[in-house]
């Protein structure tokens, strides 16, 4: 890891702790800067310093990933950030493709895979 | 008969009147035959022709020693073709076709002067040239002459030939209605109108049901009248070659839709059956069955022709009738078919789902299992970093959440399969329920909330499922902790009446009212509750609901939505409202502790409760056990093991124990044998020659072991015997096995006593050569004439010395000596009743009654009442002397009134009868004041105008109201009124001759009601039954329509916007106007709105019956509720949608922490335990895969699963999935063969779903094999993908199941080989839906092949 290079942001919705902290967890080993939200509350108090990607599940109590996902593309702001749904629902593929979303990872994921999916829309491997 | 005589005889012109008979008969040359001129005709005669000639009743009268034959105008039609000529012939000439059947009866009238009188006689006359079945009612009344010898005979007829044939057809048509309605095939339908059929012989002398096969375009004999064919040339299958004609009129009966007639069948078939009938029938009549809303035939109807019968439109139409029920209920079974097997497969599914619940269970448990056990591995090393073991705790939290799921699935699952057993047991409620609160204590403080529990004290005992009522208590409090932020948590138990109530209070978010009434619904789960954890899958409380049900009990909820709620569980208390078989002896030595895994698995903070077992309480049982026994030990001992159960009472010798016996109501004697003064021989002595206490069960105990001392025991009259030492369980089932008999025991001899005593017939038992009575009931008191007490256990002949004399004391030594049975018929007896000495006759039977060893203990005495039957008989006697005269025997009725007063002057019994009254009670007095009701209803004016114009007045079907045996009644008569004209001109008197037509009426108003009736069997479909016409204009409904709002207008067109749900609206609207404009079947599933304003999804379907063009003329509908199938249904596939989105979550945690230790541990060089994790991380993919499954099965279901179109090359797709499989297994090679290289169109993704699922299912079913073969293959346009392996195959009688649902390959063993069975059903959907095969070819022990094939798109060269 490049110690004079500012890490990438990586902004992580979900309504599961664990998950969370485990998602955390892995991508800070590999040098990455998480960021993480419990609910879809906090993606209007996003401040100027954006992530360079969103990582959202679908299906959260209280709010739905789809809207979030659509707010963040049409915001001019936002609109550039890829954004990876996250989802245990088998039609994961035609709701992120629906939501204008770059791509989606299905749960339960290989760590490889998330992994992966980091890499392909931060700028490929870190260090 | 002298009265008329003379006023006859007054009238010159006898012959008057009588339509064109009596213009012949005044014509006709008489002199010419054996009458001579009228002029010497006796009076008998005269008078005869007088009534003859007057009545609307078919008569004639044969006079003379030829029988010369005259007769009335009704009576023409009888005669028929042979009418002028029958007129003055001899009858045996005009009858000949018949004389053989007439000839014995006219003998008899005229030698012997015997009436006769047949009722609905069958004769084949040939009144229309040619022979004709024909019913008649006639009588033969000899006629004497003035020397009293018999002169001729006047007979009055009724023609029954309507009447009869009607009612035989009617039958036949309802019994067609009531016998089809059960059938449900086609083949019981054909099977169940033939054997109606068949019950009418006369007009179907035989039928034959030929079916069209369809596929082989034959018409095979499918059912007939005739249960054995071989007898006749009737073909099973129809050749137009050999059977041209029969053949013919099909075709020409298909070709005109409508019925032929087929004359001479002889030619065609040979010698038919005859049915009722002497000679065979000639003709035949072929109908075709054609369903209702097709035009195709499926069938034809031939159906022979009564010989007898001229086939006229009646006839005809009955035909079609019989054909049209028929072809009604083959529609039916049609219709109703598709809906049954639509319910059938819902029902079906929602089996099968319930199946799988229980298998995913167990399946999960394997992966979880295995999880577990390398994570707490891990764990008790000590070498963990504070990181490792958080991330490990955290794992291990997850699984146990996983657990509780499943387990919760598990539990739910054998309720459902009703495979949940219940223990119940008597158990200290108070401390289990606070044991189980406590547990929770430390979660809830920890978590800042206060937990009040409140017990209160239980006297009555209770009994549940020790497993269960934790369940219960657990799932509440772990409902109440889950959904409180802040407050406090209440439990309190307390009894009221007899039931025990546990109430869990919360102050936490509430329920709103809405969902109150839906919580305790299966797969209910409140949406949106801010819970402390996400967790829960609505199975929860339906669980509980189950479980507090099993119990007897029931669960409510209160709630202040965002204050508290409250659950109130309450169970009564006692055990006799469970199941006895269920009902466990408390465990007197088991430790109880609570359930630890179980609360773990509530609570994720681990907190160990152990508790010491409450003692078992003592029950009142519903039996009590005396037990006799000098040994205080022993008693203590029995005590402890019958005391839960019964009440139990205690003896120290034989002579307490007695005691004890006549103080209580004791069930059962348990005795040692050895006891000091009176052992336990002793005891069973006094016990058993007590007649009071003889039933009671005596079980010995004896330390005596040995065949002799259980000889000894029995002989001596003991029930059961044990040797010491026994065990427990040995003695309480002879304990119970002893008072089950005793209590049937019991029960026979009490239901016998009291069938003796309620009897209708007197009796008494007497015991002993003295006779000392036993028994006597109240009928046989009545004889005695005195009291029960005065004779009961007394020698009878000592009670009553007089009854002795005359032979009776020796009459019943003899019996109790001979053992001889003695009867004595209709003697008359005296007897006291109510205060009274009656008289009467009866039969007396003296019974000798024997013991065992068949000596005579005694006898049985019953005397029957047959005074009825004995007068009866010589009332009857009397009756039959007093019928002799003439007229009385007439079968009409007549009667002369005198005078505008209208004075009965003559009638005979005939009239009396058809009048209710006697001849004393009319004879010589005016007929309105016998009759008084008939006053002011017109018939008074009837007679006056007969009075005023001299002219007859006939009245065919004449209803007159009756008043017979007690009851006003109606009665049709066809009645004549003929003035008989005095000297002077005037009227003088009015000749009534009268015929009743009652039943004929009757039996035609039954026809009408009949036709009625087959329209009401609509109403007994469980559906709603609807008629339409072509435009869907409504004509018809059953009754169910009741059941319905918006939809009761008839003749109206559908009202969709009032009927049916919003949603549902559109659908229905296309279904219609499509089956209207394609004239198919119309069919669609909907919301239909319920009286109560519900909506309640039905099946509609409606068929549409079509003209001969194809034009749609009717609609038949129905609409069946499929609600609760679909309901439960669909409940179930959104349940299993949330638990796999349930399940993944956790797997989705444990996968990422799984999979980041095993990076942590391999870079810090712990190979163990990054080995450890790794194999948790493939038990943790299998978890996954079966998650998928789940999903896809659900997908399935609905139809939802949605396909891709994409191009794609099938060896980049083979490659790719074999070399992500390879990577999983190292005990198999995966051999690649590709002899193709196209490309496909379809959905990749799932494609590759099924290659995966055959290699996987290869790898698993051939563990003892190293090689797996895919190839690729093209043949005639198609991609051929197939998968080897050479493992265990299937068994052929397997194979045929194998794409099935939840089915699963069985190994050597279940734990072989593990799978849902999922996959290949999965798999079989997948490609069936994009228009591809699926199959396998297996050789068991060798090995299967898999294939797949799909249309290919295009070569890449």
């Amino acid at each position: 890891m490049n110690a004079n290079m500012p890490s990438k942001r990586i902004y992580i919705m979900d309504d599961d702790p664990d998950i969370l902290d485990s998602m955390r967890m892995i991508l800070e080993f590999r040098g990455y800067s998480v960021e993480t939200a419990l609910d879809g509350e906090r993606i209007d108090q996003l401040n100027d310093h954006l992530p360079d990607l969103f990582l959202i599940d679908i299906w959260m109590s209280g709010v739905s990933g789809l809207e979030i996902c659509k707010r963040l593309k049409m915001d001019q702001r936002t609109k550039h950030i890829p954004v990876v749904m996250v989802s245990a629902n088998i039609s994961i593929k035609d709701l992120s493709e629906q939501c204008n979303a770059n791509d989606y990872l299905p749960k339960p994921f290989e760590l490889t895979q998330l992994v992966g999916m980091v890499e392909k829309y931060t700028g490929g491997k870190l260090n | 008969m002298g009265a008329i005589q003379k006023k006859m005889s007054k009238q010159l012109d006898f012959l008057a009147g009588g339509g064109e008979t009596g213009e012949m008969i005044r014509s006709f040359d008489w002199a010419s035959t054996s009458l001579g001129p009228v002029e010497e005709w006796s009076e008998s005669l005269r008078t005869c022709i007088r009534i003859m000639l007057a009545s609307r009743q078919p008569i004639w009268i044969g006079w003379g020693k030829d029988i010369i034959k005259l007769y009335n105008d009704p009576y023409r039609t009888i005669v028929g073709g042979k009418h002028p000529r029958a007129m003055g012939q001899p009858a045996r000439i005009v009858w000949k076709d018949i004389w053989k059947d007439i000839e014995p009866l006219l003998s008899l009238a005229m030698d012997q002067q015997q009436g006769t009188y047949s009722e609905s006689q069958l004769l084949i006359m040939e009144r229309n040239g040619y022979p004709e079945e024909t019913y008649y009612t006639f009588s033969y009344t000899p006629i004497p002459g003035e020397d009293g010898k018999t002169e001729g005979i006047i007979c009055a007829n009724t023609e029954d030939t309507e009447r009869i044939i009607s009612s035989r057809q009617l039958l036949t048509l309802s019994k067609l209605g009531k016998d089809l309605i059960d059938c449900n095939s086609n083949i019981e339908v054909y099977y169940q109108a033939m054997q109606v059929l068949k019950q009418n012989p006369n007009d179907f002398p035989f039928a034959l049901m030929y079916e069209l096969d369809p596929n082989s375009n034959t018409l095979q004999l499918v059912a007939s009248t005739e249960s054995d064919i071989s007898d006749y040339n009737i073909p099973r299958q129809l050749k137009a070659t050999q059977h041209m004609d029969l053949f013919d009129s099909m075709m020409k009966a298909v070709e005109e839709n409508k019925p032929q007639y087929l004359k001479d069948i002889k030619s065609s078939l040979g010698k038919m059956p005859k049915g009722a009938w002497t000679i065979h029938p000639e003709n035949a009549y072929v109908i075709p069955l054609t369903e209702s809303g097709k035009k195709q035939v499926f069938g034809f109807l031939v159906l022979g022709l009564n010989p007898y019968r001229l086939f006229n439109e009646g006839y005809r139409s009955f035909f079609e009738l019989v054909a049209d029920q028929i072809a009604m209920h083959l529609s039916d079974i049609y219709a109703l078919d598709r809906e049954k097997k639509r319910a059938e497969s819902l029902a079906e599914l929602d089996r099968a789902k319930t199946v799988f619940f229980s298998n995913i269970s167990h399946e999960f448990r394997t992966p979880l299992t295995l999880m577990i056990s390398p994570i707490e591995e891990i764990l008790n090393k000590e070498i963990l970093s504070v990181e490792a073991r958080e991330n490990l705790n955290i794992s291990l939290r997850n699984t146990r959440r996983l657990q509780k799921l499943v387990n919760n699935l598990l539990d739910f699952s054998r309720i459902e399969a009703g495979r949940m057993d219940a223990d119940y047991e008597g158990v200290d409620i108070r401390e289990l329920t606070e044991d189980l609160a406590s547990s929770f204590r430390s979660a809830i403080e920890k978590a800042g909330l206060v937990l009040e529990v409140n017990i209160q004290s239980i006297t009555e005992p209770v009994y549940v499922d020790r497993e269960m009522w934790e369940k219960i208590v657990l799932n509440l409090l772990s409902n109440a902790f889950k959904y409180t932020a802040k407050g406090r948590i209440g439990v309190e138990l307390r009894e009221v009446d007899q039931y025990v109530e546990l109430r869990v209070k919360d102050t936490g978010i509430g329920i709103s009212l809405p969902e109150q009434k839906k919580i305790f619904d299966r797969f209910h789960r409140v949406p949106h509750a801010e819970g402390r954890t996400m967790e829960g899958s609505g199975i929860g409380l339906s669980l509980v609901k189950e479980l507090v049900k099993m119990h007897g009990g029931k669960i409510e909820v209160q709630s202040e939505p965002g204050e508290w709620s409250e659950f109130i569980v309450t169970i009564p208390t006692g055990d006799i409202h469970l199941p006895a078989e269920k009902i466990r002896v408390s465990r007197v030595d088991d430790k109880y502790s609570p359930n630890g895994v179980q609360i773990d698995s509530f609570l994720s903070n681990i907190i160990s409760v152990g508790a010491d077992t409450p003692p078992p309480i003592q029950v009142d049982g519903q039996s009590t056990i005396l037990i006799a026994d000098d040994n205080g030990d022993m008693r203590e001992y029995l005590q402890r093991l019958l005391a839960p159960k019964h009440r139990v009472l205690m003896a120290n010798n034989g002579e307490e124990a007695y005691n004890l016996v006549l103080q209580h109501k004791v069930d059962l004697i348990i005795s040692d044998i050895m006891m000091p003064g009176l052992d336990g021989f002793g005891l069973l002595q006094k016990v058993k020659y007590d007649s009071e206490t003889r039933n009671i069960p005596i079980i010995f105990l004896s330390a005596r072991a040995g065949e002799e001392a259980k000889i000894e025991g029995i002989e001596a009259g003991a029930d059961d015997y044990l040797v010491k030492p026994f065990s427990a369980r040995e003695l309480i089932a002879k304990v119970d096995a002893n008072i089950k008999i005793s209590i049937s025991r019991n029960y026979a001899e009490r239901h016998l006593y009291s069938l003796l005593m309620q009897a209708p017939v007197a009796i008494a038992i007497y015991r002993g050569p003295d006779f000392v009575v036993e028994l006597v009931n109240d009928r046989m008191l009545e004889f005695y004439g005195c009291d029960r007490e005065k004779v009961l256990n007394k020698p009878i002949f000592e009670v009553f010395p007089e009854v002795a004399a005359n032979g009776v004391l020796e009459l019943h030594h003899s019996v109790y000596e001979s053992g001889a049975r003695v009867e004595a018929r209709e003697q008359l007896h005296q007897y006291y009743k109510n205060g009274n000495w009656y008289s009467g006759y009866f039969n007396t039977v003296f019974e000798p009654l024997r013991d065992l060893n068949g000596s005579i203990t005694g006898m049985i005495v019953t005397g029957a009442d047959v005074t009825d039957e004995v007068l009866n008989r010589k009332k009857i006697e009397e009756n039959e002397q007093k019928l002799n005269s003439i007229l009385q025997q007439a079968p009409v009725a007549m009667a002369i009134l005198r005078g505008r007063d209208l004075v009965v002057d003559i009638v005979n019994d005939k009239a009396l009868e058809i009048a209710g009254k006697n001849r004393e009670q009319v004879i010589n007095r005016a007929m309105f004041d016998i009759f008084p009701e008939m006053k002011g209803r017109g018939y008074e004016e009837t007679f006056y105008t007969i009075f005023d114009t001299g002219n007859r007045v006939i009245r065919t079907e004449y209803e007159v109201p009756l008043f017979k045996n007690g009851l006003w009644d109606l009665g049709w008569f066809n009645t004549v009124m003929e003035p008989i004209i005095e000297a002077d001109g005037t009227v003088g008197s009015i000749l009534i001759v009268t015929i009743e037509v009652t039943e004929q009426v009757l039996a035609r108003q039954s026809i009408e009601e009949g036709r009625q009736e087959l329209n009401e069997l609509a109403n007994a479909v469980p559906q709603l039954v609807w008629m339409a016409k072509a435009d869907g204009k409504v004509t018809y409904y059953n009754d169910r329509i009741s059941e319905y709002d918006g939809v009761r207008k008839i003749d109206g067109l559908w009202e969709w916007h009032s009927t049916l749900h919003p949603d549902d609206l559109e659908n229905t609207q296309r279904a219609w106007i499509q089956a209207v404009e394609k004239g198919t079947i119309y069919s669609v599933e909907h919301r239909i709105k319920m009286s109560d304003g519900s909506f309640k999804w039905h099946l509609s379907r409606a068929l549409p019956q079509k003209d001969k063009n194809g034009q749609v003329i009717k609609w038949f509908g129905t609409a069946t509720d499929i609600d609760e199938a679909k309901k439960l249904s669909r409940q179930k596939d959104e349940f299993m949608g949330i638990v796999s989105h349930e399940l993944k979550t956790p797997v989705t945690s444990i996968k990422a922490y799984t999979q980041l230790l095993e990076q942590k541990f391999s870079t810090v060089g712990d190979d163990v335990s990054s080995t450890l994790m790794r194999r948790m991380d493939n038990q943790i993919n299998k978890l996954s895969a079966l998650i998928n499954d789940l999903l896809d099965i659900t997908k399935l279901d609905e139809g939802k699963l949605v396909f891709r179109n994409e191009n794609f090359s099938c060896i980049d797709l083979v490659n790719e999935v074999v070399e992500e499989l390879q990577r999983t297994t190292n005990s198999h090679d995966i051999v690649k063969e590709f002899f193709s290289n196209c490309h496909l169109e379809g959905d990749r993704e799932r494609i590759g779903q099924v290659l995966t699922n055959f290699i996987s299912n290869a790898i698993k079913y051939s563990p003892k094999a190293n090689k797996i073969i895919v190839r690729l293959e093209e043949a005639e346009g198609e991609m051929i993908c197939s998968v080897q392996d050479f493992g265990i195959g299937m068994l052929p009688e397997k194979q045929s199941r194998i794409f099935d649902r939840f089915y699963r390959v069985e190994g050597d063993t279940l734990d072989t080989f593990p799978g849902l069975g999922l996959g290949l059903y999965i798999s079989s959907e997948i490609i069936k839906r994009q228009n591809g095969k699926i199959w396998f070819e297996s050789v068991p022990q060798k090995g299967s092949t898999f294939y797949f094939s799909l249309p290919a798109y295009k070569h890449e060269n």
